[in-house]
């Protein structure tokens, strides 16, 4: 996790594939799935809200990034990017 | 892991990025001709050849001869194997760097390489290209006594590569499967085109109103494709056909903007699960190749003296760079030839060709826009997410087409040479005319190898309700509209004429 105090608010990173028609989000310190990214994206909040470590990082935009070699190889020569996007958790009880 | 941080990302790991690098480093080798020296007149290119001339007496130089005269000398088959050795070299440093399995890569790009030759090669036949029409007083159908022909011009070498490519894909699937490592459509193409940008640049120095006419009107073509299209088909896949939202989103920039980079971007925007773009992606490479196949022919039958039209609707209508620039390629031929056939007169070769390639590149260049557009319309109005979901302005650069920089670098390059230093554009036109040449031939024709092989036909079994909204939109609302917004602004349009 990076430190970002620009605005008052953490970053980290979270990479993002779709494997067995699931998302999954990942990084060194943990790894979630979903259906749709609406539950991968709550399972992310959830993760970073029930352990203390990461919740004292809070507020945090948590920055996902796809993992294009995911995508079939045969795609990635008409466009090299799928998505990026940032999901902003703000700290509970308002931020 | 493949993910996209900084702007540099993907710089030595991305096809776009490598036609870039390939074509800015041959032009830049040619231009050392204006000091004199020649690095790139190696390349072979066929001669015009007749098969009973050939069979009587064969010989190597009848069929291959240098791009430079200051390689005169060289035996015909060290100018192919020099070609060969150089291309292949310079393709698989891409390869490695883009993490191909480059053994893997030599290997089936050997095969393709040879395939497109022989392609190359019987399309120069004479019986097959040479038209019978006098210019410049000489009329080589009759001085060499063809007594038949088929008067395809260089469109026959191109439509022997697509159909050889096609029977691979189609009826050999297991090479097809072995040579995917090493088709390449896309990046040959856009390769391709950066060499293209040189001839732009000695069009722009030759006819300079009419090459600029040509990159306005392109521009205008974008708001045809983005505004006028994409709600029209849209609103087709979501009423008619009960497509959902993001399926509809996606199939409508694969149908109406630049085909699978435009589903894959729009789909990338609004999040969407991959398997929408992959057979969104499916659907129009398919679609794109029964374009290619058709359609040339068919402008050229129904308007044979709108030329311009012809290439910009085109370029409104085929979808993929590489289809687009291959039907392109093959319209400017079989334009030509049936205009010398009737006429007597010689369009200049390339313009039809830009006319199709500058409507694309201009719609390429907002794709990312436009996916940023949708982007920000999909959070806040559709999942109604502001403040918990941000997109970043580095979106537009990711999905920005990287190869159109090295067009309009090698563009703008030469024009600024011939500008600054005009003494100097003879000599660099020795080089320069190798590469926008024989060696932008030489990329196409491996585009039209390569798309055959990528294509498989059979495919289309089992998309039904995508593949009927594909028909229909392309035929009823694409395919009119571009040609009457092409006709507005190109009726009466035709190329400059060979100079005797």
């Amino acid at each position: 996790m990076s430190d970002n105090a620009t605005a008052g608010r953490n970053e980290c990173e979270l990479v993002l594939s779709y494997e067995r028609e699931r998302w999954r989000a990942s990084c060194n310190d943990f790894t979630v799935t979903g259906d749709d990214l609406a539950e991968l994206e709550s399972s992310i909040e959830s993760v970073f809200r029930s352990r203390p470590a990461l919740s004292a990082q809070l507020p945090i935009r948590v920055q996902l990034r796809f993992d294009y070699a995911s995508l079939p190889r045969w795609l990635r020569q008409y466009q090299a990017h799928y998505f990026n996007y940032a999901l902003n958790i703000s700290r509970q009880g308002g931020d | 892991m493949t993910t996209n941080r900084r702007w540099y990302s993907g710089m030595l790991s991305t096809e776009d990025w490598w036609a870039v690098w390939l074509g800015l480093f041959m032009f830049v080798v040619s231009l050392v001709s204006i000091w004199g020296l020649d690095l790139v007149g190696w390349m072979a290119r066929p001669r015009a050849w007749e098969w009973t001339n050939l069979l009587s007496e064969f010989g190597w130089a009848k069929i291959f001869r240098p791009a430079g005269s200051a390689y005169g000398e060289w035996h015909p088959l060290a100018l192919w194997l020099t070609t060969y050795v150089v291309f292949t070299g310079l393709l698989s440093v891409g390869a490695y760097f883009q993490g191909l399995d480059v053994k893997r890569f030599v290997s089936a790009f050997s095969v393709i390489f040879v395939v497109t030759w022989l392609c190359w090669l019987a399309g120069s036949e004479m019986h097959l290209a040479t038209i019978d029409a006098a210019v410049d007083g000489r009329n080589p159908y009759l001085q060499n006594g063809l007594s038949w022909g088929l008067q395809l011009g260089d469109g026959s070498a191109y439509l022997l590569a697509l159909a050889a490519g096609l029977v691979i894909g189609n009826f050999a699937k297991g090479l097809a499967g072995y040579l995917k490592e090493a088709a390449k459509p896309e990046w040959f193409i856009k390769t391709a085109i950066v060499f293209l940008g040189i001839k732009l640049g000695v069009m722009t120095v030759d006819a300079t109103s009419f090459a600029l006419e040509l990159i306005l009107t392109g521009a205008a073509a974008t708001f045809v494709a983005y505004l006028l299209f994409w709600p029209i088909v849209y609103t087709l896949a979501r009423r008619m056909f009960k497509l959902k939202r993001d399926a509809s989103a996606v199939l409508a920039s694969g149908i109406s903007i630049c085909g699978v980079s435009a589903a894959i971007a729009t789909a990338g925007a609004i999040r969407a699960k991959p398997i929408i773009p992959v057979t969104v992606s499916m659907l129009v490479v398919i679609f794109a190749m029964f374009e290619l196949v058709v359609l040339p022919g068919a402008y050229v039958a129904l308007a044979p003296d709108d030329p311009i039209v012809n290439g910009a609707a085109m370029g409104m209508t085929v979808k993929t760079d590489g289809a687009d620039a291959a039907a392109g390629a093959l319209l400017d031929e079989l334009m030509i030839g049936a205009h010398l056939q009737t006429t007597g007169e010689q369009w200049e070769e390339g313009w039809i060709l830009s006319a199709a390639l500058l409507t694309k590149i201009w719609i390429d260049v907002f794709i990312g826009i436009w996916a940023f557009v949708l982007a920000i319309i999909w959070v806040y109005k559709v999942e109604r997410r502001a403040g918990q979901v941000s997109i970043g302005p580095a979106e537009i650069w990711f999905r920005f087409p990287k190869f159109v920089i090295g067009y309009f670098v090698a563009w703008l390059s030469y024009v600024a040479l011939a500008t600054w230093f005009p003494g100097h554009i003879d000599a660099a036109e020795v080089g320069a005319n190798t590469v926008q040449s024989p060696m932008r031939h030489q990329m196409f024709m491996l585009t039209f190898v390569s798309m055959g092989v990528m294509t498989d036909f059979s495919k289309l079994k089992g998309m039904g309700r995508l593949a009927v909204l594909y028909a229909v939109a392309l035929v009823v609302v694409i395919a009119p509209i571009a040609y009457a917004i092409a006709y507005l602004f190109h009726r009466g349009l035709t190329p400059p004429l060979v100079a005797p």
